[in-house]
């Protein structure tokens, strides 16, 4: 079951995480030819939040690293990456997913 | 002769660390103070972690070749460097200053060649997902990526004055080439929410904390 787990600090940090964690014990590829993404993952990174949750460094501060343009491959990249998660839960689940982020939300 | 006062290895970062710690165990020091130093280029192949360690504990320690050092390369040449890989970055740093970085994500990248060996097996018969990223007000632009579980496949990128009927014709491209049945999830940004309400059987999930989110909309 997909979940927002208490690690993450928003649903951004979370769709990032699925990202680390399926590169580094699944595997999943990038063609060195997406320079792009390439450029736009290097420079994101998790950093702890005060709640001491797993967040990302904020989206300007990787703006300016890349140059002065959004990160649009890779939160696209997350974002069809998400779908897999949620794919793998059944339509009730889905409604269960949405629940939990809603209360993630709430608690934050 | 079995002791030493100083020693060089080159290619460190290959070497083993019993080579290392042999080496050491020959510098006892007498009438000079020994040394060791170590050389070394990476360059994408996975380097010993005794060697990693080193560098990391030691950053003091550490003279850094840069691309930028040789004094036989034009001034264009670097100019260009900098330009390329955006002064300050991530990449930057590693590829020109020659300082280690560790993201993440940096195991994502794979050659060409070596991509193409993966896809052949993973992208075929394989359920799919597509993101979105949707232009915002700026000049960002509206990014569509398709993905297997194992690999990116395709990705299309539309100018922010693209309507959003570009959108539609070029999922409707991505279904026809990959097979409608194959791609199992169309996941929205924020911004996208809107115009997912009109296609399909689209699913807010929430716009409770669309301030806070990211990703907000959801079909199949």
């Amino acid at each position: 079951m997909a979940s927002l787990d208490d690690k993450c600090s928003n649903i951004r940090s979370y769709m990032y995480d699925l990202l680390a964690k399926s590169i580094k014990y699944e595997g999943f590829y990038i063609p060195i030819t997406e320079y792009e993404v390439f450029e736009e993952l290097k420079n994101t990174q998790f950093i702890s939040d005060s709640r001491g949750l797993r967040a990302l460094i904020p989206k300007e501060q990787i703006k300016k690293l890349i140059g002065n343009r959004s990160p649009d491959t890779s939160d696209a990249l997350c974002l069809a990456k998400l779908g897999f998660s949620l794919q793998k839960d059944t339509t009730t689940d889905l409604v269960a997913f949405k629940k939990e982020m809603d209360s993630h939300f709430l608690r934050s | 002769m079995s002791d030493y006062s100083c020693f060089g290895l080159d290619e460190a970062a290959y070497c083993s660390s019993e080579i290392y710690n042999f080496a050491c165990d020959r510098l006892r020091g007498g009438n000079f103070k020994p040394k060791v130093r170590l050389i070394s280029t990476p360059n994408g192949t996975p380097t010993n972690n005794w060697y990693q360690r080193l560098v990391k504990d030691n950053p003091d320690k550490i003279i850094y070749g840069s691309s930028l050092d040789n004094n036989f390369t034009s001034d264009e040449y670097k100019e260009s460097l900098k330009t390329r890989y955006i002064e300050g970055s991530l990449l930057y740093k590693q590829q020109v200053l020659g300082e280690c970085i560790e993201t993440e994500f940096k195991t994502a990248i794979v050659y060409q060649k070596d991509f193409n060996l993966v896809n052949k097996g993973i992208g075929k018969n394989s359920k799919k997902c597509i993101g979105i990223d949707f232009a915002g007000s700026g000049a960002d632009n509206t990014v569509i990526v398709l993905v297997d579980e194992y690999a990116m496949l395709d990705k299309i990128v539309l100018s922010h004055n693209e309507d959003h009927f570009k959108v539609i014709s070029e999922i409707e491209k991505l279904e026809a080439k990959y097979g409608k049945n194959e791609i199992q999830a169309i996941v929205l940004d924020n911004t996208g929410r809107f115009w997912g309400r009109n296609f399909r059987n689209f699913e807010i999930f929430t716009s409770k904390y669309s301030s806070n989110s990211f990703c907000n909309g959801f079909f199949r």
